[in-house]
């Protein structure tokens, strides 16, 4: 989709070949690329990345700092929801590996996992927003309320984003399943199981306590890499759902071409994901005493 | 003493011993119910994606406006500006066929080089005048531009008769009713009656819309113009499922049930190269780098893991945002982006086959490098490899849907994905034409199905060799 931003404000106001040359000048895209180039990285390096084209004068940075903490909203609630639905279901399932549960999780997850995501955020919306009326249809707070105790305004945060989650969650709780069912069949083969079983210790306290414990640390480790697909999901889960993150503002830039907001964004969410790693990282010395840095 | 007998036996054996390698993941991947279900629902939709052409019932840009224009009436859909009008049918059914009977009349709308000609049912109605009706709008008009509607009473070329003009400053912005009363161009009931649209644009962002371009025919007197005049701008809309229409039409009036599987076909072109493609480009690195090792192998790997930790989607829809769309570019975007997971695997195998001491054996007995990657390193990744080429179509076809949802697919070659873009920002759920949006998604989610199927089977059995049941 080649064009600039000026195009597109020229054929939406029917400008002049002057006006249009004035928004050239205004954003310096008449400079040589070599030159925008560096004034780009040097200002970036500050934190500045330039004024949107869109909502100008607005600045990138401010306008993507402010849809950020709804973003990571969304994201971070599903990815717990994620991890405790895959702990549970992966343990179970590997605890009979071969068994009717273990197949019968393994295809479904597979399946959600198959469905693109922007078509069940649709249907979601369709049906359980529009048709039986149970979640709201856009936004991520109730217009114009002033809430009576925080606990109301929590509430309706998560009310508005409860399909948005559920959608993320259903269509990728499966990865981390997969991780953890797989982990969990090698770790029910160690000795220390077949120890703890011939001591006496009930299924649940083995399964839990003695092989989901360790088989879960795989999977916390894919948390960090699989951040940066919570974030793609967010992208249309935002878009289809009016939700004012940072995916939302990704697909309006991107009608727009609002470059600088677009490179903007994924910048921050690079700088997201390399964090979120960082947390897994110090989180897994806990998990994991052996590891030491 | 040979024995023919064992001989043709054994050349049987060997034949049979030298193909087993290529069907020896058979007896291990039927034991899984799940593979073989996904094999099952692969070939199932593969096949019917590929039948395309026989089954399908419409041509792919084949709008149906045939009918739903009874009455002295027609509608075109889809007309947005000139020059790219693509309803035409210039020779198609209602060519320049002269009939005796006066039952037909020919409406003729020209956009540049495009010409529109449907036929017009005048057989029911009585009629003293005729009115012409349409709606127009002309755009972003400079000096020089120019519209103009002409009839040809008589239906031969170059006996135009202006009808209309448009010119600079006229009819910005708004859609205009437009009536052209017929009863004064004498002999209008001949035989080819046809109209006109000529545009002459001197910028390329100048447009002139057509829009509920209809003939409204009526006597004096009369309210209705026609017998059966209900107002129904584009005929065939939103029809839902039919014998005629298997999954209903879409806004355009175009048969989804076609579309559907020639966007079948391109997205599964889409995902199949850009599997090949990434997993050919990663296994190879993945082995050279692992097999090599050195300064290449840091940096390759470092790129790698860039490219791994970068969030993949963002990535994509910058860098599309850039690029011209097309399938080609979509597979080169999905294949850059995607090659590092494989690549990291395979070194990882490749690392530790270089391990093993029937390496070193060939080693010391003087085989190639080509040689050892070929015959050792290459049989131990082919699991590896081939699981993750079969996921890989499935990440291939749902990333390429999901940017084409986005609005940044290849129009000309739409996918799966494209469609949903389409029922999307045509709003096709307040329609409630759910014909057009369960059927582009559920194809992929059971594309998606099948080959994940297969390939979680091939990495259980193969790759992670997981044992079926640790307890009775």
């Amino acid at each position: 989709m080649p064009g600039t931003a000026a195009d597109i404000y020229a054929t939406a106001g029917r400008m002049t070949e002057d006006e249009r040359l004035a928004i050239v000048a205004r954003f310096g895209l008449d400079e040589s690329l070599w030159v925008q180039f560096y004034t780009y990285i040097g200002r970036a390096f500050q934190g500045d990345f330039g004024q949107s084209f869109t909502y100008f004068p607005s600045n990138v940075t401010t306008k993507i700092l402010s849809a950020l903490p709804w973003s990571l909203f969304l994201i971070i609630n599903a990815m717990i929801l994620q991890v405790i639905i895959a702990f549970v279901l992966g343990a179970t399932s590997a605890w009979k590996a071969g068994g009717k549960f273990d197949a019968t999780t393994q295809a479904i997850s597979l399946a959600l996992w198959a469905t693109p995501m922007f078509w069940l955020a649709m249907l979601a919306l369709y049906l359980l927003g529009n048709d039986l009326g149970w979640f709201p249809l856009a936004g991520q707070q109730t217009p114009g309320v002033t809430y009576a105790t925080w606990f109301n305004k929590i509430g309706d945060y998560y009310y508005h984003a409860a399909l948005p989650i559920m959608v993320l969650v259903v269509n990728q709780f499966g990865g981390y399943q997969l991780i953890m069912r797989n982990t969990m069949v090698t770790t029910l083969r160690e000795h220390y199981i077949t120890t703890a079983e011939a001591k006496g210790a009930s299924d649940t306290r083995v399964k839990y306590k003695h092989a989901a414990r360790n088989a879960m640390l795989p999977m916390v480790t894919s948390v960090g890499l699989r951040f940066s697909l919570a974030v793609a999901g967010s992208i249309f889960t935002e878009m289809i759902f009016n939700y004012n993150g940072v995916g939302r503002l990704i697909f309006q830039s991107v009608g727009m071409r609002d470059y600088p907001m677009l490179q903007g964004c994924f910048f921050i969410l690079s700088c997201s994901v390399i964090i979120a790693n960082l947390l897994v990282d110090i989180l897994y010395q806990y998990l994991d005493p052996r590891i030491r840095y | 003493m040979q024995d023919p007998e064992q001989k043709r036996f054994s050349l049987w054996a060997g034949f049979k011993q030298s193909l087993m390698p290529l069907f020896a993941w058979w007896p291990e991947f039927r034991k899984s119910k799940i593979g073989i279900a996904g094999l099952i629902i692969v070939f199932v939709i593969v096949s019917l994606i590929l039948l395309a052409p026989v089954i399908a019932t419409h041509a792919v840009d084949e709008k149906d406006i045939r009918t739903g224009w009874t009455g002295g009436k027609y509608w075109t859909a889809g007309w947005t500006t000139q020059g790219s009008a693509t309803i035409t049918d210039e020779g198609g059914p209602y060519g320049d066929i002269l009939i005796d009977e006066i039952t037909e009349y020919h409406v003729r709308l020209q956009s540049d080089s495009t010409f529109i000609k449907r036929p017009l049912d005048l057989s029911n109605t009585i009629l003293a005048n005729a009115i012409l009706q349409f709606q127009a709008k002309a755009d972003s008009f400079e000096d020089g531009d120019e519209v103009r509607c002409l009839i040809s009473p008589n239906g031969v070329d170059g006996n135009w008769t202006t009808a209309l003009t448009w010119q600079k400053g006229d009819d910005d912005d708004v859609y205009q009713l437009y009536e052209i009363d017929l009863s004064t161009y004498s002999n209008w009931r001949s035989r080819n009656f046809w109209i006109q649209f000529e545009s002459r644009m001197s910028s390329a962002d100048a447009s002139f819309y057509l829009d509920d371009v209809g003939v409204l025919l009526g006597a004096p007197g009369y309210d209705k113009l026609s017998p059966n005049d209900d107002f129904e701008p584009y005929a065939q809309r939103y029809q839902p499922p039919s014998w005629r229409h298997l999954l209903g039409t879409n806004s355009q009036s175009e048969d989804v049930w076609s579309r559907l599987l020639y966007a079948g076909q391109n997205s599964l072109m889409i995902g199949f190269v850009a599997a090949f493609l990434i997993t050919s480009i990663g296994a190879s690195v993945g082995m050279m780098a692992g097999y090599f090792g050195g300064v290449i192998e840091e940096l390759v790997m470092r790129l790698a893991d860039i490219l791994l930790i970068m969030p993949r989607l963002p990535l994509l829809i910058v860098l599309s945002a850039y690029l011209r769309p097309g399938p080609w570019t979509v597979i080169m975007l999905l294949t850059i982006t995607g090659w590092a997971g494989i690549a990291r695997s395979t070194r990882a195998q490749t690392l530790s086959v270089k391990q093993h001491s029937y390496v070193e054996a060939a080693r010391s007995v003087g085989a190639s490098n080509i040689r050892i990657i070929i015959q050792h390193v290459l049989p131990n990744v082919a699991g590896i490899v081939i699981a993750a080429f079969v996921m890989e179509v499935v990440v291939a076809i749902l990333v390429e849907s999901g940017l084409s949802f986005l609005g940044l697919g290849s129009l000309s070659h739409p996918t799966l994905g494209v469609m949903l873009h389409f029922a999307q920002t045509d709003a096709a759920f307040t329609w409630n034409a759910w014909w057009w949006i369960v059927p582009p998604g559920l194809t992929i989610a059971l594309i998606g199905l099948g080959f994940a199927y297969i390939g979680n089977t091939l990495n259980d059995r193969f790759v992670l060799r997981l044992g079926s049941r640790r307890k009775g």
